[in-house]
C-alpha cells in the first residue's frame, strides 16, 4: 500500500489539523477519502458481517474523538484509521453505547440484490473469507493487529509499525508468530472437499461482539 | 499466509450513508450551545430592554461588542454580508464537533478561516466553498473578524473597514500571507 496523498491535494495530516481547529468540513473530506477502505477492512475483519457499515461509521466517530493521537504515515491517516477500525470492531458493544445517538441519525442500509451467479460466487468467497477472519481472531490481540493490517489489508511493515506505534522489528516478529499459528488452520481450509460452510477446528465463524480478553496497543 | 486476494473484491461504502456520515461532521446540523453562553446572550438582550427607548439598537450595540457564542462561526469567501441572509451565505460555517458530552467551541475563528484559505477550501475570486482543492497550499488574503448580531464571529477577506461597512464591530484582523 502506498501513501494516499495525491500531489496537490491537502494531506490527511493537514486536514486533521484544520479540522481540529474547528473546521469539520475538513474531517468530512477525510471521511470521503477513506470510508471505502475502512469499510472493506471492516468487512474482511468481521467476516462480511452485516454490521460492518455501522462499525465503519463508529470508526470515524472514534477517530474524531481520538484525533489528537492520530499517527500519520507520510501524511496519510488511513493506516491509523484501520487500527481504529479493528479496535472498534472488537469493542462493538462499547462503541454502540457511546455513539448510539449519532448512529441513529444515519440512514438504515438497504442491501441491493445481486445477480444470481454473482451472488453464489460471492457467498462462497465470503464464507471462506469469514472462516479466515475467524481463524485470525483466535490469535493473541497484538498478533491479530499485524495480520489485520499487513495480510488482510495490505499495509507494509513500516506503515503498520507507524500506525500501531511499535518498532518495525516487532511487527515482523508478531507477524511471523501469527503466520506460524495460522498455517495449520488455513491448510485445513484448503483441503480438497472442505466445505467453506463447515467450520474448521479452532476457528468459529462470526464477528466478535464484545471486548477481547487479550489487550495490546491501542491508538 | 493470508493475502488481500483471499477476500472478495472491494465494494464501495453506501453512498447515502457516507454522505450522512460526512454531514454529521459538518456544522450544517444544529449544534448544541453551551448553556452559559446562551445565558450571556439573554442577559445582553435584557439589559438592552431595560435601557428603554431604541431598545433594538441598544441590544445590537451590546450584542456585537464581543463574541458571545463560540459554538460556531462563519468564514466568508467574499466580502459580502446580509444580516437577513439566514444560513445562505458565500463561504462555510465552522463549528467544533461535540466531544463526548462537552459541546464544541470555536476559539479562534480567524485562525481557523485562515487554515481553510491555506488549504484551498476558500479561494480568492471564488464564491462559496471549493470542494476539491488541487494545490497543496494557497495564499491567505488579509482577513478581518467581525461579530454578528447573534454573537458569533464572521471572518471576511479584507480589512477592518469591511466590518463597519456592514454595521458590525471588528474584533481581529490578520495580514495576507502566501
Amino acid at each position: 500500500m502506498t501513501a494516499r496523498r495525491s500531489l496537490g491535494r491537502p494531506s490527511d495530516e493537514e486536514l486533521f489539523q484544520v479540522a481540529d481547529e474547528g473546521a469539520e468540513t475538513a474531517f468530512a473530506e477525510v471521511v470521503g477519502r477513506h470510508a471505502d477502505a475502512v469499510f472493506n477492512h471492516c468487512l474482511r475483519w468481521m467476516g462480511y458481517d452485516s454490521e460492518a457499515e455501522d462499525v465503519t461509521s463508529m470508526t470515524f466517530f472514534e477517530a474524531w474523538r481520538k484525533r489528537r493521537t492520530v499517527r500519520f504515515v507520510e501524511g496519510s491517516a488511513l493506516p491509523w484509521l484501520l487500527v481504529v477500525a479493528t479496535n472498534v470492531a472488537r469493542n462493538q458493544t462499547r462503541g454502540r453505547r457511546r455513539y448510539e445517538r449519532m448512529l441513529a441519525k444515519l440512514p438504515k442500509s438497504e442491501s441491493a440484490p445481486d445477480v444470481a451467479d454473482e451472488a453464489i460466487r460471492h457467498v462462497d468467497a465470503e464464507r471462506k473469507a469469514a472462516k479466515i477472519a475467524a481463524c485470525v481472531r483466535t490469535l493473541r490481540r497484538p498478533e491479530q493487529d499485524v495480520v489485520a493490517l499487513c495480510d488482510m489489508s495490505g499495509l507494509s511493515y513500516a506503515e503498520a509499525a507507524t500506525a500501531l506505534g511499535i518498532p518495525i522489528g516487532t511487527v515482523r516478529s508478531r507477524l511471523s508468530r501469527a503466520r506460524e499459528r495460522l498455517r495449520p488452520m488455513l491448510a485445513e481450509l484448503d483441503e480438497p472437499g472442505h466445505s467453506p460452510s463447515i467450520p474448521s477446528a479452532g476457528c468459529v465463524a462470526g464477528a466478535p461482539r464484545s471486548t477481547s480478553t487479550s489487550r495490546g496497543d491501542q491508538p | 499466509m493470508i493475502s488481500p486476494e483471499d477476500f472478495p473484491p472491494d465494494r464501495p461504502f453506501s453512498v447515502e450513508k457516507k454522505r450522512a456520515l460526512q454531514a454529521s461532521f459538518v456544522g450544517s446540523a444544529p449544534q448544541r450551545r453551551p448553556r452559559r453562553r446562551l445565558r450571556i446572550t439573554l442577559a445582553s438582550a435584557g439589559t438592552a430592554i431595560v435601557l428603554g427607548g431604541g431598545g433594538a439598537i441598544a441590544y445590537s450595540a451590546i450584542a456585537t461588542n464581543s463574541v458571545t457564542d463560540e459554538s460556531s462561526a462563519r468564514c466568508y469567501s467574499v466580502a459580502s454580508y446580509s444580516s437577513k441572509g439566514g444560513d445562505d451565505f458565500p463561504g462555510t460555517s465552522i463549528s467544533a464537533v461535540d466531544a463526548g458530552d462537552a459541546p464544541g467551541r470555536v476559539t479562534s475563528a480567524i485562525d481557523v478561516c485562515a487554515s481553510l484559505w491555506r488549504a484551498g477550501f476558500l479561494q480568492a475570486g471564488v464564491t462559496g466553498q471549493v470542494r476539491n482543492p488541487t494545490q497543496a497550499t494557497y495564499p491567505v488574503p488579509a482577513l478581518v473578524g467581525c461579530v454578528m448580531a447573534n454573537g458569533q464571529a464572521a471572518v471576511f477577506p479584507g480589512t477592518a473597514a469591511i466590518c463597519s461597512q456592514f454595521g458590525l464591530v471588528a474584533i481581529a484582523s490578520r495580514p495576507a500571507s502566501s
